[in-house]
């Protein structure tokens, strides 16, 4: 093996042994896994209430109404409400229930007999005006749910009698959409199913997150690792052994490849629990990641990598001190959550110039494509490999002022961070 | 085979306004053990740096095992920098072996002598702990096999001893001698002068960057000619009772020279009157004699 590849593949070798060896590596590995986890047996139940089925706003029968009108008898008379045994309060099984006046409907709601009191005052018809009663928890209180839900027993209770039934079907459920999407030459093609588009969505934006952390992680680790060193008297003995092309270079693959073993566990993780997890969401069926779907992940993660921590290994090469270094570092490991911040915008606008901006900036464009993509963007496969291969160039730049800043560094030694001296080193540091 | 290990000449380097190391010259002789002295902050810490490529000097050259110092020629060097530097989470065993395979040594090969070496300085139990949970001596005879482990033809140690107890001084000593027997060439650097008269010919001696001395030590010693006699007798002749005198311990008188008190005078003082002598010694000036001189006239003239 040649002298500096064989230099390199020994840093490269035990770099990459402590990290993966380091508790803080695997406990970030181990916490994702445990997320997904957590999530395959957390979100299901959320997403699908406590019965299974879709929320649809309170239970009719913890809805209390007071009909100061008289208007609505089929409240209480037609099933959907009834009087209650064993107090003045009556209601239907399963609807809501009538009380005589606001004092008890008011006294149950304290009691926690029912949720939501309704009172429908005498001149409702002229007015439309209804009082309502409950808890209202919360900085904004609203009660949209039972709202509706009390909406459509009114809409009921004034059909009842006065349309015919198929009418008053079609009232209260008036239309069920199926969409077709028209494209540019005129053909018109069904829009995809709900898995799919919720799938398109959500894979990619989550991996955009995980990418967004793992590097985040990668990047801190790489600038704590350069500048520790540089300060130690480590690296005097290092580069009197190696060049710093060399120590840079094994110390950057490690740190990368340490990122993406962290990320592959994850991405593997994420394949097995997230289509589990999508099946025990109700009406959500199978669901899976295509082969392209995968390229584009993978390729952002080797790229996104391998610029932050170059990016790293400039931060803590130029960084005087290890705390120093945690300062600028902090920029390096940001700059990946920039299209997470502003991702409801490229929502909105997908291929607008912002998502256009953070798609193709080397800076930001691993994370950036995978965000834009989950909001709708159209990227070609070329633009994604061109936009990729941006981010692989910027890096081979970084990495080569890397090394003659860190050379130059360990040159200036001792001496004033003059615009003069630091030329000087950089010449130099060849 | 170059009769240097080590040259350097005219070496300069300016650190804003000053001129931290001044045109030093001095060469290291293939195979010698070299003192490198100076009091703190005179240059030595920067003239090793600069011997090593480790900083660039604004002036002079360097030459180290016959070349310029570049990577193929200081993997032949072994180097103990003045703080140790190891990766202070890694393992001692991991850490010789990493570093001892930077030198060029194959993976088994590092792997043998880390432990050989681990069990010379008695720490092979403590191969598997991490490096920061040593003592600093413990971290300094790691850093001392880390130096040695591809056995070096150079070493180049900055202040070796500093934090050790006599048992490691002693042992370090030891390997150094054995290290210089199979061919390596040993300057170190210290502040403990009876280190270098132990164990070095010759020495340099910087202070503000600049050379004092350099040169054989007994030489050095010598053309500073002798300072005093002591004397172990029974009695102390009449005539000598006036001259310039110390009593030191086990009979032992030190005669001051000068003022018309020469050696041969006082021997004969004693021939004289009769007292036997049992040893008289010249004494010449130590080392720290000379160091303190030598610093003290250089910064009086500076």
């Amino acid at each position: 093996m040649p002298g500096r590849t064989r230099e390199a593949w020994i840093i490269f070798a035990e770099e990459l042994r402590r990290r993966v060896r380091s508790r803080w590596f695997q406990v970030t590995t181990a916490v994702v896994v445990l997320l997904l986890v957590a999530a395959l047996f957390v979100v299901p139940p959320l997403v699908n209430g406590d019965g299974g089925e879709a929320p649809s706003g309170p239970d009719p029968a913890k809805i209390g109404v007071v009909d100061e009108s008289g208007g609505f008898p089929a409240l209480g008379g037609s099933g959907m409400g009834a009087r209650a045994a064993g107090d003045t309060a009556a209601g239907g099984a399963g609807g809501p229930r009538l009380f005589d006046d606001r004092a008890q409907g008011v006294g149950a709601l304290a009691r926690g007999d029912i949720e939501w009191l309704y009172v429908v005052p005498a001149d409702y018809m002229q007015s439309g005006q209804v009082e309502q009663y409950g808890e209202f928890v919360g900085r904004f209180p609203s009660n949209p749910g039972g709202e509706a839900v009390f909406r459509a027993l009114l809409v009921d209770a004034l059909l009842s009698g006065q349309v015919d039934p198929s009418v008053r079907l079609r009232v209260l459920d008036p239309a069920r959409f199926e969409s077709y999407r028209v494209v540019e030459d005129g053909s018109v093609a069904p829009l995809p199913p709900i898995t799919e588009t919720v799938g398109a969505f959500m894979v990619p934006l989550l991996f955009a997150a995980l990418l967004g952390l793992g590097l985040a992680v990668g990047a801190g680790t790489m600038v704590q690792s350069m500048s520790e060193e540089k300060e130690s008297r480590l690296v005097e003995v290092m580069i009197t052994s190696v060049s710093p092309f060399s120590l840079l270079a094994g110390k950057l693959l490690a740190l990368t490849v340490a990122g993406l073993l962290q990320a592959a566990v994850w991405i593997v993780a994420g394949a097995l629990i997230l289509p589990a997890m999508f099946r025990r969401i109700s009406g959500f069926g199978e669901f899976g990641i295509s082969g392209e779907m995968w390229a584009i992940i993978i390729g952002c993660f080797i790229a996104g990598y391998l610029l932050v921590t170059t990016l790293g290994v400039l931060v803590g090469a130029v960084a005087p001190s290890a705390r120093e270094a945690g300062g600028a570092g902090s920029w390096v490991t940001i700059l990946p959550f920039f299209p997470i911040w502003f991702f409801s915008l490229m929502m909105a606008s997908p291929d607008g110039l912002l998502s256009r901006v953070l798609s193709y900036l080397p800076l930001t464009s691993p994370s950036g494509i995978l965000a834009r993509v989950s909001a709708g963007g159209e990227m070609a496969g070329w633009q994604i490999a061109l936009s990729l291969l941006g981010v692989v160039a910027l890096s081979a730049v970084v990495l080569w002022v890397a090394t003659r800043v860190f050379r130059a560094a360990i040159l200036m030694r001792g001496q004033n961070a003059t615009a003069h001296n630091l030329w000087g080193a950089f010449r130099s540091a060849g | 085979m170059s009769e240097f290990a080590l040259t350097v000449e005219g070496l300069t380097k300016i650190f804003g306004e000053r001129r931290v190391v001044d045109g030093v010259t001095f060469a290291v002789q293939a195979g010698e053990v070299f003192g490198f002295l100076g009091p703190n902050g005179s240059g030595k810490t920067t003239t090793i740096r600069m011997a090593l490529d480790i900083i660039r000097p604004d002036g002079g050259s360097v030459w180290v095992l016959g070349s310029r110092p570049e990577l193929a020629v200081l993997r032949q060097v072994g180097y103990l920098p003045e703080e140790a530097g190891l990766p202070a989470k890694a393992r001692v065993i991991d850490t010789i072996r990493y570093l001892a395979r930077l030198k060029g040594l194959s993976r088994a090969d590092a792997e043998v002598r880390a432990n050989e070496l681990l069990r010379r300085v008695n720490l092979y139990q403590h191969r598997l702990k991490r490096v920061d949970v040593l003592s600093q001596g413990m971290r300094q005879m790691i850093q001392f096999i880390v130096a040695i482990v591809h056995e070096p033809r150079l070493l180049i140690l900055d202040e070796p001893f500093a934090g050790l107890d006599p048992l490691n001084v002693r042992l370090m000593k030891e390997i150094l001698t054995e290290c210089r027997q199979a061919g390596a060439t040993i300057m170190f650097s210290t502040h403990i002068m009876a280190d270098v008269e132990e164990m070095c010919e010759r020495i340099a001696l910087i202070s503000d960057g600049r050379l004092l001395l350099f040169g054989d030590l007994a030489d050095i010693r010598r053309e500073r000619g002798v300072r005093a006699v002591q004397v172990q007798a029974a009695a102390v002749p009449a005539e000598l009772r006036a001259a310039p005198q110390e009593s030191l311990p086990g009979d032992v008188i030190e005669y001051r020279l000068g003022g018309g008190w020469t050696p041969e005078r006082i021997l004969g003082s004693y021939a004289a009157s009769g007292v036997a002598v049992d040893r008289f010694e010249q004494v010449r000036p130590s080392l720290t004699d000379i160091f303190i001189e030598e610093v003290s006239r250089a910064r009086q003239n500076a």
